[in-house]
């Protein structure tokens, strides 16, 4: 091993960054990632800092020691930083997460919410298939109320969901959160010409309104079986 | 060709899995940390915390996969 030692601040000047050698200790060893692949401007997974003690981080790393023990030992660290590093670091359990999406979540906002609006679309566009088929306009009079409470029982299931993909899932635009929220998108248009169209005639529409009212139940249950591959995994 | 575009979908799949399941582990954490301080001796309390910190391993874990995943697609994508 080599004889030179560094203390945590001289540690520090080698981060890697703007060409500087990266160099990071792990269980008092000072190792060189500089010309490593799996580093980039001092940084290894877009988490690990070069510059730093990552002895912790690596008991928490899907590899071992091992890795480490590739690269190149330039040095120890200090007996000061040994015992400075020694202790357990921080954290913030929230993560930076806002405090209404906390709430939102804990309280199980979404799953608590996203039944009403699935309900009552299946249900209203059930009762306008009966209405069509069997001329029955109380059916249609029921279609018509469940579809309004339907859609204005959706705004929150729509945005907590929105919110716990935010800061739950990271955001990350996966196949299964895409489809969700266009479908959402779909859903409230959909929702939105329905209601005109009610209201204001359908004219040459008509056929329009008619499968834009049947398509709200394979809508929200497409919606509600993503949910589930989301919250049941298989 | 084909071979990439392969390779693009089925890491964008595990991207997919291992998204899901990270608030799962965050959640499970939370869930025996909390039970760890309510459990009414030392060795339950203990087996709670162990329980908690093997989630937020798998947490941390789960981050770190999906950047290395996320670089190789990258990698592959460019």
């Amino acid at each position: 091993m080599s004889d030179v030692t560094f203390t945590l601040e001289e540690l520090e000047k080698f981060d890697g960054k703007e060409g500087r050698p990266a160099y990071f200790a792990c269980e008092g060893v000072v190792y060189d990632a500089t010309n490593s692949k799996l580093w980039r401007d001092g940084t290894h997974v877009r988490v690990h800092q070069a510059g730093l003690d990552l002895t912790a981080d690596l008991a928490n790393a899907p590899h071992g020691l091992e890795s480490v023990l590739r690269l190149q030992v330039v040095g120890k660290l200090s007996a000061d930083a040994l015992l400075d590093v020694s202790k357990p670091p921080e954290e913030d359990e929230d993560g930076g997460i806002p405090r209404y999406a906390r709430v939102l979540y804990r309280f199980h906002s979404h799953p608590a919410s996203v039944h009403f609006p699935i309900a009552l679309c299946v249900v209203a566009s059930l009762l306008h298939f009966v209405a069509l088929v069997a001329d029955c306009p109380n059916c249609e009079t029921v279609a018509y109320w469940n579809l309004v409470l339907g859609l204005l029982s959706s705004p929150l299931p729509i945005f907590s969901g929105f919110v716990d993909w935010i800061y739950q899932f990271g955001g990350r635009p996966t196949r299964l959160f895409l489809a969700k929220i266009v479908l959402s998108v779909v859903f409230v248009v959909a929702g939105g010409i329905i209601l005109m169209l009610h209201h204001f005639g359908g004219g040459d529409l008509t056929f329009v309104y008619h499968l834009l009212y049947l398509s709200f139940a394979p809508q929200v249950l497409a919606l509600g079986m993503i949910g589930g591959r989301i919250t049941f995994p298989t | 060709m084909g071979d990439t575009k392969q390779r693009i979908k089925d890491i964008k799949a595990l991207i997919e899995v291992a998204t899901i399941a990270l608030p799962k582990e965050r959640e499970s954490c939370r869930h025996y940390r909390n039970a760890s301080k309510n459990a009414p001796g030392a060795l339950s309390r203990r087996i709670f915390e162990e329980m908690a910190e093997q989630e937020e391993q798998h947490q941390r874990k789960l981050e770190a996969l999906i950047m290395l995943l996320e670089d190789e697609l990258k990698a592959i994508q460019n």
